[in-house]
């Protein structure tokens, strides 16, 4: 009988918080959007479930959690707090993206760059609020809408809030459709949001082959922080457009992305334990996050209205909308906002141009703050 | 180094805000000024090296693949017509 109940004092009901309650219940949340919704299953799903199992109590002496040295889900969760796993994912998007687009629409590329200023706004709104200044840039990545990047930096900078950061960036990724629209028609009027943009030019393969090495180049000599993010970006765009690896691009593109957003979203999930997520400094990390979101979004509208008090060819203002780099979900948010208004407007191809020109953007924001405020 | 630790956190904030602005700017009108000028660079280097030998081999490969099967087709259906 002492035995039964000396086992059952180690059960998970008996050291069961209402803070993994409640966390299991989010975690649940998270599986209902992906499932119900669509919204971002991918990563919503693995990040959900990894809410419920790191959220299940263990014993002290049990090497169980992720920050259980040791453990299994330790030693997965190592990719994520090395900042190994956002260059592998990189990779694959690189192998995954087709720059033509952009290739054919320079000017579209400083919409990616305008909507970067969520990023060090947020940073000052952090400041503001009494984060460090490591702990503000790395908060201030949530407004570059990049998952990846957002963990890498976070992992560098303020590993403690790696959690809080991660789901707020995923979760305001899945929640593109609902921030951006309201933001979006608040700062255009119809007329602007029925501007139709010229087609794009066809780019030859010699363009697609140079472009990630000078570009590369380009970034890395300006922001030498953002190498492992945009050398893998590069890299794998290269392995995709050279003709030549195409079983390598293939490779990086599905099995390999896959492998590694799994285990991502799985072992940031279970990084979420109610003990270190549920802290004040998460509800304001989370309000930061969806300041950041608006404040890209309006970046990029805004920017696009300026650069055509000074340009022939318009540019529909919603594009500028796609300059934060969740690709492709604000790209499409782009489409549907530009096709309420005029059912014959295609705006997707167009901005899928500031769409991955934000990546850039955003691990060149990255590598700028990691740079400065590594300590 | 963390000299952002100093008295004023939040106006160091703002000069890094606007430090960190600038340089993304810089990088992608930098990427976006050579996306513009790389068709005129490729016209002026075409006549020395034309684009056409790029990588065919390989795509070739594939593209023959159809061909290579209709071809091996044709020969054994007129082989055995012959036969």
């Amino acid at each position: 009988m002492e035995i039964l109940l000396e086992f059952l004092s180690t059960t998970a009901v008996a050291n069961m918080s209402r803070g993994n309650l409640l966390m299991i219940f989010i975690g649940a949340i998270f599986i209902s959007l992906a499932i119900r919704k669509d919204y971002e299953p991918l990563l919503l799903l693995p990040i959900g479930f990894g809410c419920i199992v790191g959220n299940l109590p263990s014993i002290s002496s049990m090497a169980i959690g992720v920050y259980d040295k040791g453990s299994v889900l330790y030693y997965i969760y190592f990719g994520v707090s090395q900042g190994i796993f956002p260059p592998l994912i990189f990779l694959g998007i690189g192998a995954m993206t087709d720059f033509s687009i952009m290739l054919s629409s320079p000017r579209l590329v400083l919409l990616g760059a305008a909507a970067q200023t969520g990023i060090f706004l947020t940073l000052i709104g952090a400041l503001y609020l009494g984060f460090t200044p490591s702990e503000s840039g790395a908060i201030g990545i949530i407004g570059g809408a990049d998952g990846p990047t957002a963990i890498f930096l976070a992992a560098k900078l303020a590993p403690h809030l790696l959690g809080a950061i991660a789901i707020a960036a995923y979760s305001y990724m899945a929640l593109v459709p609902v921030i951006q629209p309201p933001v979006m028609k608040l700062l255009t009027t119809r007329k602007e949001r029925l501007i139709r943009m010229k087609p794009p030019r066809e780019v030859s393969q010699r363009e697609k082959i140079i472009f990630p090495i000078v570009a590369f180049l380009i970034c890395a000599l300006l922001a030498p922080g953002a190498i492992g993010l945009l050398g893998m970006l590069f890299f794998g765009n290269l392995l995709k457009e050279s003709g030549v690896t195409e079983r390598l691009a293939q490779t990086a593109r599905t099995s390999m992305v896959d492998i590694v957003t799994i285990l991502l979203g799985f072992s940031v999930g279970c990084s979420t334990q109610a003990q270190t997520f549920l802290t004040p400094q998460s509800v304001l990390i989370f309000s930061l996050g969806a300041l950041s979101f608006a404040v890209a979004t309006a970046s990029g509208v805004l920017f696009a209205k300026f650069l055509n008090l000074f340009t022939k060819d318009k540019i529909n203002p919603l594009v500028g909308a796609a300059g934060v780099s969740a690709v492709p979900d604000s790209a499409r948010v782009v489409q549907m906002m530009g096709q309420r208004e005029d059912p014959n407007n295609y705006l997707l191809m167009h901005a899928m141009a500031p769409n991955v020109a934000g990546v850039i953007g955003s691990a060149v924001g990255a590598g700028v703050l990691w740079s400065v405020l590594v300590g | 180094m963390n000299q952002l630790a100093l008295d004023n956190p939040l106006a160091q904030g703002l000069d890094l805000a606007f430090v960190g602005m600038s340089i993304v700017f810089t990088a992608l009108v930098l990427v976006s000024i050579f996306i513009a000028v790389l068709p005129r660079i490729l016209a002026a280097i075409h006549p020395y090296i034309p684009p056409a030998q790029l990588h065919t081999q390989s795509q070739n490969k594939e593209n023959d693949a159809p061909a290579i099967a209709a071809a091996i087709g044709f020969a054994l259906h007129a082989r055995r017509q012959n036969d």
